[in-house]
């Protein structure tokens, strides 16, 4: 380990500056802006804890934070277990694994823009070919633009299907970390399969499990392209996120004070739910887990 | 030898049919992921080699004779779209080569030097990931427009970099930690300056990370909606936007063309993360380890 | 002429200080090899040399000129390193032309001199190859070659041969040590196996704990070591050390083993003047023992056997005197068996004396 000479610092100049003019320093302004009234072209006026208030009393907002609770807990914890099960599925043998993976992975290559295109053809009511093979079963109008809850959920639905790459690699790789001979010791010792994934597979992939928790409720906090662009928000502001709620203040209303206070909510309950699945990992580190 | 358990002998027969059971739903699974996965891909792919009154049928044919009139269209009609395609590209490889050369520096520095600061600094790049990008937007917006960035490639291009270059970073430094550092020193030792040694030693033998690094720049800046949408209007306006603005204007007979469009945005980036896989598996783990 | 100047090196990290005020000198040409147990601090005086590590206190000087603060290129220092560090990514000729690439020398000279260096090391059917395709020796001698090519003031080895097996490492050792006598290199050869500090160098410096134990040719090391650690640690099998007390009866010496069991020396003996009222430690190599009376071996003691390890046509006899083990080297010829009684002879004057307290050597 070298000490940092003046040529070292150099080197860090190029990333640290990014970060800071780009993203440390606006978090910054942002937190002064939710304490002034602005919009576009006037100046700011100190207006105290004014927009958290507006904010917190607003009903939309309350919506959007229920929506955002809603969908991100549910895209996160199915999107959970399919990984699992996908990864079992693969730690149990694979014929092909680079085509199998190569078409796993496609999802991933794909923008939030044509998947949401996609999924929107093929969900439409009367004409899409998943709507009418649903609505084929007998399962009536399959008529999500009217209704937030089956559109909230065609929003899971298309976010599990962007993400679930991502979280199956990390999950897959943490089970492919296990040494195959703990596997060859259970044999010996009679476990059958079942017990084999319950009493180690499982447990020795939680650390993985944590780290994909914690990537994936900070990323699916962010949701925005997929709300925006199957409902806008709509119908009357019922299938807002928060991320919705902020660009809405923002950029239609040109009320920057109350969106950034909503930025500064959505900062907070960010780092909130990842400080406990840190806090979590830390334990397990602390219980001298290796 | 009395007291040993004798071996009884298990019904082979029920086991077999147990294993050929296993077998059959494991490939039904297999089946089922592929479906999932690539169905709506190759959904809109197929489409857009369909003649336009087929597009729409159902069930859907799955054999047909292909049109390339989509495409003829695509090029003729819709002369907005090619455009995009380039500043999508710019936007693209723009933001991956600014964010791995920061990366490859920091990283190098972060992996072989030591002291407080940078230690502190980890969690810093750590919990800069966990703000939500949409929050910047606000103040940057105005300061982008007083510069007269706005609408142009630059603003994309370090936005995206920026949004990756904290954990390239750690990628880059979980992968030159690997390289043992008597490499560095036998470097010295030969007289390489600090520049020589990071891109004639370590640098070609942590190619993967790099390449894992660019994959996942490049993806993400080839398909990003939210601040392309924000910071561009007109001539810095990448595909996914004016995809989304074509999708939600289309009539009857344009379907056919935006699906030919959709396919020439998805195809290169999906192929090129097929092919790539290896390195996106390795980047992955190497940056979700270091957290 | 004096090549290189240590001069009171300290190395501290943090609080923890590893190399406590060494001083030494290397002279032109000299082979002076660094000895020590693990973690005696070899490599952190070889890597301060080297200008790899920085030096916390003291001078370095070469030529006379201080240099602690120049870079190891401009110290004009070449080092091989324990695991190679060969560049994985270059073939065998890049490795060993790099520096030469990087000091902007011609492509046409470069080559010219890889094959130098190449042929002398007998590798040059090996230029195109990766490193990972070559195997423990031909990568060692690439190594070398690398560090050769450069004509550096000063050769760095740091434990170079400790990832071979015994075989290649007794012939690199020989391949190095004739590579020595043709270039005449000053070098700094750092290493924990007492064999190869015996077999390579012109000086011993024997390292313990960041102090220096002893410095000196080899036969200064094995025949006067200066205390008793040297004692055990050069030389294998190990030096047997027993406590005991020397008292004089009758105008005659006795040496009494501290569990019982007696030194018979012949009259007229002479001992260093003894410490601690004659309570000290005794060593003799086990070389040195013998069991039949040889002309000068005068001095006797009587034991039971205990073990024997037979080495081909030597025997190591491992003999209980009192509470003490002895152990002997001598020839096999099937004449032992275990719990035998047994009488060892040997010459007083191989008898080294330690102070038991301070662990010196007396006279
Ligand atoms: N970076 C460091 N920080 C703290 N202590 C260190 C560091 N490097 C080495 N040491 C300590 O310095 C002492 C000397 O280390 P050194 O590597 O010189 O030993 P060595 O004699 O070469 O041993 P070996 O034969 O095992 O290579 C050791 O006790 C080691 O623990
Ligand atoms: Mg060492």
């Amino acid at each position: 380990m070298r000490r940092l000479n003046p040529a070292a610092i150099l080197m860090l100049v190029p990333t640290h500056l990014l970060l800071l003019v780009v993203i440390a320093l606006p978090s910054i302004y942002v937190f002064w802006l939710s304490l002034n009234e602005s919009t576009y072209g006037s100046d700011l006026t100190f207006v105290g804890l004014d927009n958290y208030v507006t904010v917190l009393t607003s009903s939309y907002f309350w919506r959007a934070a229920l929506n955002t609770l809603i969908v991100v807990n549910a895209v996160v914890y199915i999107e959970l277990l399919i990984a699992i099960g996908m990864a079992a599925l693969f730690l149990g043998g694979v014929r092909y694994p680079k085509i199998m993976f190569a078409i796993v992975l496609m999802p991933y290559a794909i923008s939030e823009v044509v998947g949401v295109l996609v999924w929107k053809i093929m969900l439409n009511s009367g004409s899409g070919v998943l709507a009418r093979t649903i609505e084929s079963l007998g399962f009536g109008m399959f008529n999500w633009s009217v209704s937030p809850p089956l559109a909230l959920s065609v929003v899971t639905l298309i976010s599990i299907w962007h993400h679930l790459p991502f979280t199956f690699l990390l999950i897959y790789a943490g089970m492919l970390a296990i040494p195959k001979s703990l596997y060859e010791a259970a044999r010996i010792d009679g476990a059958t399969p079942w017990q084999e994934f319950w009493r180690i597979t499982l447990p020795l992939t939680i650390p993985a499990i944590l780290i994909s928790l914690i990537f994936r409720f900070v990323f699916a906090f962010r949701l925005f392209s997929e709300v925006w662009l199957l409902t806008a928000g709509g119908p009357a502001r019922l299938t807002e996120v928060l991320a919705v709620y902020l660009y809405q203040s923002g950029f239609k209303y040109g009320e920057f004070g109350t969106a950034s206070a909503t930025g500064w909510l959505m900062v907070i309950g960010s780092l909130g739910v990842a400080s406990i699945y840190l806090w979590a990992m830390h334990r397990r580190m602390l219980k001298g887990n290796d | 030898m009395t007291d040993a358990a004798s071996i009884v002998l298990p019904n082979m027969a029920a086991r077999r049919v147990a294993g050929t059971v296993r077998a059959i739903v494991r490939t039904l699974l297999f089946v089922l992921i592929i479906v999932w996965s690539a169905f709506p891909i190759l959904y809109v792919v197929l489409s857009s080699f369909k003649q336009q009154k087929e597009i729409f049928k159902y069930p859907p044919d799955i054999i047909f004779t292909p049109t390339f009139e989509h495409y003829m269209a695509l090029a003729t009609k819709w002369t907005g779209f090619f455009p995009t395609m380039a500043n999508s590209l710019i936007v693209a490889v723009g933001a991956t080569l600014l964010a791995c050369a920061a990366s490859i520096l920091s990283g190098f520095v972060y992996s072989r030097y030591a002291n407080r600061f940078l230690a502190g600094s980890v969690l810093y790049l750590i919990a800069i990931r966990l703000l939500p990008p949409i929050v910047v937007t606000l103040p940057l917006f105005p300061v982008v427009d007083a510069l007269k960035l706005s609408d142009t490639h630059i603003v994309l291009i370090v936005l995206y970099a920026t949004f990756w270059v904290s954990l390239c970073t750690m990628i880059m430094k979980t992968f030159i930690d690997k390289i043992p550092r008597t490499l560095d020193e036998a470097a010295v030792v030969d007289g390489a300056t600090t520049m020589q040694t990071l891109f004639r030693v370590i640098m070609p033998l942590a190619l993967q990370g790099v390449a894992a690094c660019a994959i996942f720049v490049f993806v993400f800046s080839w398909n990003e909606y939210l601040f392309a949408l924000i910071f561009t209007t007109q001539h810095a306006k990448t595909a996914p936007l004016i995809i989304s603005e074509v999708m939600d204007a289309v009539s009857g007979t344009n379907w056919g063309v935006l699906f030919a469009g959709v396919t020439v945005q998805l195809l290169p980036v999906t192929l090129l993360v097929m092919l790539a896989q290896r390195f996106l598996i390795a980047g992955l783990t190497a940056g979700s380890v270091k957290g | 002429m004096v090549a290189i100047n240590i001069d009171r090196f300290v190395k501290r990290y943090g609080a923890l200080e590893v190399v406590h005020d060494i001083s030494f000198d290397i002279e032109e040409g000299e082979f002076l090899v660094l000895v020590g147990p693990s973690g005696c601090g070899k490599s952190t005086i070889l890597r301060m040399v080297a200008g790899l590590e920085e030096i916390s206190g003291g001078e370095l000087r070469m030529q006379g000129v201080r240099v602690n603060e120049l870079s190891p290129k401009e110290r004009q220092v070449a080092m091989v390193f324990q695991d190679y560090a060969l560049y994985p990514h270059m073939s065998v000729e890049q490795n060993i032309g790099f520096s030469l690439e990087l000091a902007r020398v011609p492509k046409a000279e470069r080559e010219a001199q890889v094959k130098r260096v190449a042929d002398i090391l007998q590798i040059g059917h090996l230029l195109e190859r990766r490193p990972r395709e070559l195997s423990g020796g031909q990568r060692q001698r690439v190594a070398i070659g690398r560090a050769m090519v450069r004509k550096p003031q000063l050769f760095l080895f740091d434990e170079p041969l400790s990832n071979l097996d015994a075989k290649l490492r007794a012939e690199m050792r020989g391949q190095i040590k004739r590579l020595h006598q043709t270039l005449k290199t000053t070098s700094m050869y750092v290493t924990h196996d007492q064999l190869e500090a015996m077999t390579l160098a012109d000086r011993i410096i024997c390292l313990f704990d960041g102090h220096i134990a002893q410095m000196g040719t080899p036969h200064d090391l094995f025949d006067r070591p200066a205390n008793v650690f040297v004692a055990e640690f050069i030389g294998s099998p190990t030096m047997n050390i027993v406590p005991i007390t020397a008292s004089k009866a009758e105008g005659r010496t006795v040496l009494t083993l501290a569990g019982g069991g007696e030194v018979s020396l012949p009259d007229g003996t002479a001992l260093p003047s003894l410490t601690n009222d004659g309570n000290v430690l005794a060593g003799i190599r086990p070389e040195h023992l013998s069991d039949t009376p040889t002309p000068g071996a005068t001095a006797r003691i009587e034991g039971v056997i205990d073990m024997l390890e037979p080495l081909g046509s030597d025997i190591l006899v491992t003999m209980q005197v009192g509470g003490a083990t002895l152990t002997a080297r001598c020839t096999d010829k099937g004449q032992f068996q275990a719990g035998q009684n047994l009488t060892l002879h040997f010459d007083p004057a191989r008898l080294h004396l330690f102070d038991s307290k301070t662990q010196m050597r007396l006279g």
